[in-house]
């Protein structure tokens, strides 16, 4: 027993199994006697044959809800049962060599039917669904019964016992294969607490248990109990208990109908033991014949149907739930579920779906009452989609719009639908999903403001420290070209005076234009020197890849060109020699000329701002940068002056830019100019000397 | 040069550090008979103490050390009201309208015509020794009220 219990799954006190054990032993032992009973006593009188055994169907029961390892216990202990039974009340009273083989027979049929069923529908079985109860009827039923009766009667013939094989096996196999439909079910289900039904059982379901037996009872005492039924009527009399048979099979499940089935079959035994009802037509023999035909052709469609329903309930049942947890998960997601049947114009949705649209429950779903949610300005795009919907293949199509919610603040949804076919291509049902996007969309637009703002003043810091740098350049320049230039017109000044007066110091006047000379040596000395900032020689030189030196300036600009909406292209030839050059000069010279390149299609409203860095082979060893802009171009009038110091075509700007590339370029022996462009825009042509020719 | 000598002739005060324009600048002042005083540096300007005459300075805006503009302040925390002329190379709008915020006379960009600086200064000193008068007065006024009632306290 301990080995036993170590096995078992499921830890149970010893005392209490032995306990549960003796328990079914009892109740067994007790339903077995009773069953044998109603099998023996129950018979329509002259003739000794069972109408129906339910033992068996008890003893099966007891098998298919206990372990295997307990049932010897079950089948031993119905043998002294049955051999009391069939000793007492068996007339002709059997010899113990049959009771026995009886016994056997149902023990080998118990057995038989019971491992069937644990192996095909499972143990203990449900009744739930109509391929487990077909799977019963034919195995348990039908099958075992028959293959076991077929053994019972033939030891029967053998012994002299019976003398018509077919005829006993016939009987034998109708009486024990009825007590198991509609018998084995109802104790298996009570068992497992669904007699009326797999779902809760509720008070309701037992009240309309008893409704439908009290029904039973009342159209059944009187109709199998009439004194002489004309053979005219039977049929309508046999018929009429069907209405609440199928009550009872469509609304209380296998276990409800088996109750049913019992009732129906108890009161056509009791009125065929009494000789009354339409069961008391023909011979005895015929009588208990009909009477099985009849509980049989009942009985196993009804208990199919009850099945088939039960199956429907349960399918039903978990798509609710299914449907529930999906309302739960997609309301938890912020998400609103909806779907419209196209012929029918039914629309369906959820709860959270029509809360998202201020719409509460009783009010009619509709597609316009959907729309009237709209933001009025988004309503188009809506329409827009839906009609989309329709004829397009069953893909998602998202769209975003706007909805005043009750609370009224403005809300973004996005709306995805798919939309299902029939064979004609007509469209069935449109399916989709509506998401609340307002915090993603929020945050996009906040995100959208940074970047902008982030790009503004990126822009802002690129122009201030451009101008700032060019424009405190020209403040020291002019700071220091101006110093001897105000001590030279002093002077001049000065020397204008001493000449006006009468009997002037010509020592004095020399003296003077002597300093004015000086003066004008030292701005020209200041000059020289602001030129040699940007001479040759005065930095260091390197081999410059142009290519590289593009990319890194069109890098530094980028954002600038970004925020300003200009298209790139850049057109590199491969292996371009490198050029010795002053890297970062290089870099000022070509960030100036694309910042003006920039700044002139920028001064056009609605202009194309496509701008063309090319970058060529000329000649031999010469490498040549095209900046190429959309602008307006360049006045011919102003092309020669460009270039001069000082001089500007802008409302801001020193006038030094090019002037300044122009020097870096001709400091690198290379020449820098422009022309105009067809149909419009201009081109700065750079121009560097390469092959090691450093130029002057 | 006939120019007034004595302890009334004006001063006029130049501090630049470009030595060129600071030598033509005191002899133009010097001969419209302006006595004149340069200086390189505001330094070496704070080591002389200022004439008891009417005054003006010329003062380049950038200087070495202390600027212009700090000198201006410094001028106004000690309660020197002498008149500034500012000179500067370039034309810095914001520094000029702070100078003369400040209470600048005249602010002229370099290169400019000596006749125009010339001008600033007459206007400066007119205006320097107008100032000087009034202080004057104030105090005859003021030495006057004193003896006034000086004499009257003897009389009780």
């Amino acid at each position: 027993m301990s080995k036993l219990l170590e096995q078992g799954a499921l830890r149970t006190d010893a005392q209490s199994l032995r306990l549960h054990v003796v328990q079914g032993v009892l109740l067994v032992s007790a339903g077995y006697y009773v069953g044998g009973l109603v099998g023996l006593l129950f018979k329509f009188p002259p003739s000794g044959i069972t109408v129906i055994w339910p033992s068996t169907a008890i003893l099966l029961a007891a098998l298919l809800v206990t372990p295997p390892r307990h049932w010897w216990i079950y089948l031993l202990a119905v043998v002294p049962t049955h051999l009391h039974l069939v000793i007492n009340f068996q007339r002709p009273e059997p010899p113990v060599l049959v009771a026995v083989c009886q016994v056997a027979s149902n023990a080998v049929d118990v057995v038989l039917a019971a491992l069937a069923v644990r192996f095909f529908i499972g143990a203990p079985p449900r009744f739930d669904s109509l391929r487990n109860m077909a799977a019963f009827i034919l195995l348990a039923a039908i099958a075992t019964t028959a293959l076991a009766c077929a053994l019972a009667v033939a030891l029967f013939v053998f012994t002299g016992w019976a003398t018509d094989f077919w005829l006993a096996w016939r009987q034998r196999v109708l009486a024990d294969g009825i007590a198991i439909i509609t018998i084995t079910p109802l104790i298996v289900l009570t068992w497992a607490g669904q007699l009326v039904g797999s779902q809760q059982a509720t008070r309701r379901s037992y009240a309309e248990l008893g409704l439908v037996t009290i029904g039973l009872l009342a159209v059944g005492i009187p109709l199998l109990g009439s004194q002489s039924p004309g053979s005219g009527n039977v049929p309508a009399l046999l018929l009429a208990p069907l209405p609440l048979l199928l009550w009872a099979a469509v609304r209380l499940g296998p276990g409800g109908l088996s109750v049913s089935l019992l009732v129906v079959a108890g009161m056509a035994l009791a009125n065929g033991y009494l000789g009354r009802g339409p069961f008391a037509i023909q011979s005895s023999a015929e009588n208990v014949l009909s009477l099985q035909i009849f509980l049989i052709t009942i009985s196993v469609p009804l208990m199919l149907l009850a099945a088939l329903v039960e199956e429907r309930r349960r399918a039903e049942e978990s798509l609710k739930q299914a449907e529930a947890r999906m309302a739960v998960a997609a309301a938890s997601t912020d998400t609103g579920l909806w779907q419209y049947e196209v012929p029918t114009r039914h629309l369906w949705a959820t709860e959270h779906c029509r809360n998202m649209f201020g719409l509460d429950a009783n009010s009619l779903l509709t597609p316009e009452a959907f729309l009237g949610a709209v933001h009025p300005d988004d309503r188009g795009v809506v329409i827009a989609a839906m009609r989309e919907a329709a004829p397009a293949e069953e893909t998602a199509r998202p769209s975003e719009f706007r909805v005043v919610d009750p609370k009224g603040q403005l809300r973004w949804y996005l709306s995805s639908a798919g939309t299902e076919f029939d064979k004609d291509g007509q469209p069935v049902r449109v399916s989709g999903i509506i998401r609340d996007i307002t915090a993603r969309r929020k945050a996009e637009q906040e995100a959208e403001q940074l970047e902008d703002a982030l790009r503004a003043a990126r822009r802002e810091l690129a122009r201030v420290s451009r101008q700032t740098t060019i424009g405190a350049m020209a403040a020291s320049i002019a700071h220091e070209i101006n110093q001897p230039l105000s001590a030279l017109v002093t002077n001049g000044g000065i020397g204008l005076l001493l000449l006006a007066r009468p009997n002037s110091d010509l020592d004095e006047v020399r003296q003077v234009l002597k300093r004015i000379v000086d003066d004008g040596h030292r701005a020209s000395h200041i000059i020289a020197s602001i030129r040699s900032m940007f001479g040759k020689d005065q930095r260091e030189k390197s081999p410059v890849s142009i290519r590289d030196l593009v990319s890194e300036v069109l890098a530094l600009v980028h954002g600038e060109m970004e925020g300003q909406r200009v298209s790139l292209s850049v057109e590199s030839q491969q292996d371009l020699p490198r050029i010795m050059a002053d890297r970062v000069q290089l870099q000022q010279v070509l960030l100036n000329l694309i910042m003006n390149a920039v700044e002139a299609m920028c001064s056009v409203e609605n202009g194309e701002r496509s701008l063309v860095v090319k970058c060529e082979l000329h000649g031999s060893s010469d490498v040549a940068i095209m900046v190429e802009d959309s602008g307006p171009g360049i006045d011919p009038n102003d092309m020669d002056r460009i270039f001069d110091a000082f001089f500007t075509t802008k409302s801001h700007g020193m006038g030094l830019g090019l002037s300044i590339c122009r020097s870096i370029v001709e400091s690198h022996g290379g020449r820098l100019w422009a022309s105009n462009r067809i149909p419009r825009g201009s081109v700065f042509h750079v121009e560097l000397p390469g092959g090691g020719s450093v130029g002057e | 040069m006939k120019t007034p000598q004595g302890p009334e002739q004006p001063v006029v005060i130049v501090v630049d550090d470009d030595e060129s324009l600071r030598d033509a600048l005191g002899r133009l002042f010097r001969m419209v008979g302006l006595r004149t005083e340069t200086f390189a540096t505001a330094a070496e300007f704070f080591k002389r103490k200022l004439p008891d005459v009417a005054t003006c300075l010329v003062l380049d805006i950038r200087l070495p050390g202390i600027s212009g503009l700090e000198l201006q302040v410094d001028l106004a925390k000690a309660d020197v009201k002498v008149p500034i002329i500012f000179v500067t190379g370039h034309g810095d709008i914001p520094m000029s309208l702070k100078a003369m915020k400040a209470g600048a006379c005249e602010f002229l960009p370099k290169p400019f015509r000596d006749q125009d600086m010339l001008d600033a200064v007459q206007l400066a000193l007119e205006r320097d020794r107008a100032r000087r008068q009034a202080e004057r007065t104030s105090l005859q006024n003021c030495g006057q009220i004193a003896i006034a009632s000086g004499r009257a306290s003897e009389r009780s």
